[in-house]
């Protein structure tokens, strides 16, 4: 019963109860969002049980700051995401510390990158994965690259900068515009 | 607007949100944007299409064991027994940083080795009249070193801490960090302390870093 009432409850009045250790609202915020979060982790991580690890990471971080959300920063969703995308990129970096990875070649970086896009095309059957997918397309390849490398690949500026030979400052540059153009697409999508 | 002014941050928020920046950067870039309302919208303006990147992926359902393990750990209150390996493996460096024994010499820091884990040495040191009150402690493990400081007084208005490796007469520059507002900070020393370093430095920099130090030494720490 009082699970149905809180069913019917927006998530930014759920998560209140998450300070009270209340379960049923847990319950709840997970069964809306574990989906994204666990596919933003696998498109991170790469692999089933890591992606599965940094979501159980991310929700039961959810679970014990709870108390500080603050709904006029953002959505819930975009605080978990953020949550998962931030532990994500700590785990691939702490692999990559305790191992000499190869996908911090710079060739094959940028041949995920490539492989990524084949997928993620192939996939796009969500609507916002299309909106993505055409905000990232309407890019200049350079800052769609950098773009990805940050946000999925986890790399720093002066590492992107490494691997494409560019210049710091230009890595930045790009980084700035390619926002703004997706922004504008996205906005100009939805109107 | 001059480059002192705006310009100089604008290209640094796109970064920002992407989460590029290390951390004395991001903190650097959050002092300014706490005072520049048109970067305050800027941001918000930047970080829009975040959204889009996180939710715009392939969707794949996760599995029910997973739903179980969360449910278990957020009933235990603990993050369960499927903790990743690096925690499970990885001492705090809070811990490493209280096991060092602090040790203070007139007009220097006298380093010695203490604790830290397997591989790594912990030089410790107090600070000189030049920075009353500081203490200073340096990690150092094979290929990485952090350097921890405490009681040291925050910089200056659009200033950070700039570390600087010495060896011998050449000096290069390392890591940015600052510090709270009990003097408390951290910096990792990228590629940690190479071979030939004789000394380890810290100046205050205007807040983007300098190439060569601007201003005299708060600390130092001698490696040799």
């Amino acid at each position: 019963m009082r699970a149905r009432t809180l069913n019917r409850s927006a998530d930014e009045e759920l998560m209140p109860l998450l300070a009270e250790h209340d379960m049923t609202a847990f319950k709840l915020i997970y069964e809306r969002h574990a989906t994204a979060a666990y596919s933003l982790a696998f498109r991170i991580v790469g692999d089933r049980n890591r992606a599965e690890e940094v979501t159980q990471e991310a929700f039961v971080s959810l679970w014990k700051t709870g108390a500080r959300y603050d709904p006029d920063r953002s959505s819930v969703r975009s605080w978990l995401l953020a949550i998962v995308r931030n532990r994500s990129i700590d785990f691939i970096r702490r692999e990559a510390v305790q191992r000499v990875d190869a996908r911090r070649n710079p060739e094959d970086v940028l041949a995920d990158v490539a492989a990524s896009e084949r997928t993620e095309t192939a996939a796009a059957t969500h609507e916002s994965t299309r909106e993505l997918l055409g905000a990232l397309s309407a890019l200049p390849e350079d800052q769609a690259t950098v773009v990805k490398l940050a946000y999925y690949g986890g790399f720093s500026h002066s590492e992107i900068a490494g691997m494409l030979d560019a210049p710091v400052g230009t890595v930045k540059g790009r980084m700035r515009l390619g926002l703004e153009k997706m922004r504008a697409h996205l906005v100009e999508a939805a109107g | 607007m001059t480059a002192d002014g705006h310009e100089r941050w604008a290209d640094e928020l796109g970064a920002y949100v992407l989460g590029t920046l290390d951390d004395v950067e991001t903190r650097a870039l959050e002092l300014h944007v706490a005072g520049c309302r048109r970067c305050q919208e800027d941001e918000r303006r930047l970080r829009a299409p975040l959204d889009a990147l996180a939710a715009g992926v392939p969707q794949f359902e996760p599995s029910g064991a997973l739903r179980r393990r969360v449910m278990r750990a957020a009933r235990q209150g603990v993050p369960s027994e499927r903790r990743p390996l690096w925690d499970r493996a990885r001492r705090p460096a809070a811990v490493l940083a209280a096991s060092a024994l602090v040790a203070g010499a007139a007009g220097g820091y006298a380093l010695r080795d203490g604790g830290g884990g397997a591989g790594a040495r912990t030089l410790s040191a107090r600070a000189t009249p030049a920075a009353p009150g500081a203490r200073a402690r340096m990690i150092v493990r094979p290929g990485s070193a952090e350097l921890v400081v405490e009681r040291l007084a925050a910089p200056r208005p659009g200033h950070v801490y700039q570390v600087w490796l010495r060896e011998r007469r050449r000096i290069r520059p390392s890591t940015l960090f600052t510090v709270d507002r009990r003097g408390r900070g951290a910096a990792a020393i990228p590629g940690g302390i190479a071979q030939g370093v004789q000394e380890v430095m810290v100046s205050e920099e205007p807040a983007l870093g300098s190439a060569a130090p601007t201003s005299p030494p708060r600390l130092r720490i001698s490696v040799t």
